[in-house]
């Protein structure tokens, strides 16, 4: 397919056209998300053959369940507490929303092994392996405020129990105390999203700028 | 990817001459097809989850409903309230409560006397007169009474606070001053379910907060916790309430906590996880040694694609480019 003696730009290389002709109208339609406006741009079209392995899409499933819990995460904050805990669909709801939670560890922790194990810490890459942690690290804290902010007996007694633990006396200037429901609700949905959301671009736009990294 | 700080591949070298160990860094399409359906198997399973695994969902305690059940606890909270022993008393300052018995016994009483009968007026009155250090000997004096009717725990049972026998607390009789009054009182309210509105009106925005900081005076909370094996030295953290699956991620704060001797509370946890943290960020990646494991372990050779016998590299379509156009080759 590739012609020396004739040169394409960006926009026919990749056109529906092209990838139709490469591998077919089904792969073209299910990757068109990739290529077309406005999300197009953000993604890279191609890979080293060597990252072309599921392991290696750890990272973005991650992110996928980012996702996941900020749709379900604003569904459950519009309709309230008193609907996740009482309500049937409610509580469905909450229940992916958990297992979502579940899955992002769980992807995350994939994703850093393969980081690990393929030495991608190394050189100026050591500055998103930085990012990457303390997206692990506050995903923790906002795991702790969901935990709090579920409104149930477990955030009762948790907010008070691991209160000598977690929240220390010279912590937040006395200001904050985990009991207080609204406090958690809002830091788990307005606070920690927002910067972890900020982190994780950083960290995307990190991976864009210095490639995937050869496996040692 | 930078463009300009390496020369371009030349079109398939990488299928001709691999790399050493057959690592090959040609680029080729990224499979973004499979995405759309990773994602929707995904959002399927997180729904079939959701459906039928659900997730903890213990129904939240009360205070009228906990002094309901056990109004023997509700009478020893209210008590070590008076006498400033209760779990609150040490969270006072941290929390910006005040004294947990103006909080929870004198001012909620206070309110509602006009309501409560004239002996509650009384009562209110006697206690204000008096001294603070005739307040705690009443308060003191009336605890050490309400142990007398406490039944001693089991047997091997775990080292959980037991409530008095309300049923007894007429019996018993010292120099209490009013608090015997003040405590049946304020158990009525709880009962009745006035003193939670008393609570959550009196820290509105803050919901919950004074009505779960109570809760946990009394000691049904803890024994609830105990009896499920949630407390922090069952490994609490990493478990939930009738509910298999925790937060597992957890536990690698929780070793600190839970497997040193004497445990690590505050400030101690603080620090011992931010020492976790500094060797994870910065030890594993960047000291000799640590930072070469991944490179003699060798688990990238399952991680990294490699051609399978017969399998042929699919073209790099930006090969087609223009070699300004073209991307370097990572390195």
């Amino acid at each position: 397919m590739a012609n020396p003696d004739t040169t394409d730009t960006t926009s026919q290389v990749h056109s529906y056209r092209a990838r139709v002709a490469e591998h077919g109208r089904f792969r073209a339609v299910m990757e068109s998300f990739a290529y077309l406006p406005p999300f197009g741009g953000l993604f890279k079209k191609t890979s080293p053959f060597y990252a072309e392995s599921y392991w290696y899409c750890m990272g973005g499933i991650t992110f996928l369940m980012f996702v996941y819990l900020t749709i379900s995460g604003i569904l459950l904050a519009w309709l309230g507490p008193f609907w996740w805990l009482t309500s049937p669909v409610g509580k469905a709801l909450k229940g992916s929303h958990y297992w979502a939670a579940q899955a992002f560890f769980f992807f995350l922790v994939l994703h850093l092994i393969r980081v690990w194990a393929t030495g991608a810490f190394r050189g100026r890459r050591w500055l998103n392996w930085l990012l990457g942690s303390a997206v692990l690290l506050l995903a923790l804290g906002e795991n702790l405020f969901g935990l709090l902010a579920r409104g149930d007996w477990e955030s009762q007694f948790v907010a008070m129990h691991s209160d000598d633990m977690l929240f220390t006396e010279p912590f937040f200037f006395h200001l904050f105390s985990p009991a207080n429901f609204s406090a958690d609700l809002a830091i788990h949905v307005a606070v920690i999203p927002v910067i972890l959301f900020g982190l994780i671009m950083a960290h995307l736009t990190l991976v864009r700028l210095q490639g995937i990294a050869r496996p040692l | 990817m930078s463009d300009t700080t390496a020369p371009p591949p030349t079109g398939q070298h990488a299928a001709t001459e691999p790399a050493a160990a057959g690592l090959v860094t040609q680029h080729v399409r990224h499979g973004y097809w499979k995405y759309p359906i990773i994602a929707l198997a995904l959002a399927v399973v997180l729904g079939v989850l959701g459906v039928f695994a659900g997730s903890p969902n213990s129904p939240r305690a009360t205070i009228a409903a906990t002094s309901r059940q056990d109004p023997g606890g509700a009478a020893l909270a209210f008590t070590q309230e008076l006498a400033g022993t209760s779990a609150s008393a040490g969270n006072q300052k941290e929390f910006g409560l005040g004294p947990p018995g103006q909080m929870f016994v004198i001012g909620p009483l206070g309110s509602f006397a006009p309501l409560l009968g004239g002996n509650v007026a009384a009562a209110l009155a006697a206690w204000r007169a008096a001294t603070a250090s005739q307040q705690a000997a009443w308060a003191n004096n009336y605890l050490m009474a309400l142990g007398k009717i406490t039944p001693s725990s089991m047997e091997g049972g775990m080292a959980t606070a037991m409530s008095p026998d309300y049923s007894k607390i007429g019996r018993l009789h010292g120099n209490f001053g009013p608090v015997p009054a003040l405590v049946k009182a304020d158990v009525q309210l709880a009962q009745g379910g006035h003193l939670e509105q008393y609570l959550e009106g009196r820290d509105p925005g803050h919901t919950l907060h004074l009505v779960t900081i109570w809760l946990y005076d009394h000691p049904k909370m803890l024994n609830d916790a105990v009896a499920n094996g949630l407390t922090d030295d069952q490994w609490g953290m990493v478990k939930e309430r009738g509910y298999p699956v925790g937060p597992w991620y957890l536990i690698i704060p929780a070793i600190i906590h839970v497997k040193l001797p004497q445990g690590v509370t505050g400030t101690g946890f603080v620090l011992w996880n931010l020492l976790v943290a500094l060797i994870f960020i910065f030890a594993l990646p960047l000291v000799p040694g640590t930072r070469s494991l991944p490179r003699k372990l060798r688990l990238y050779r399952g991680i990294a694609r490699y051609l399978t016998p017969g399998e042929k590299i699919p073209p790099d379509p930006d090969a087609r480019l223009h070699p300004v156009l073209q991307k370097e080759e990572p390195t």
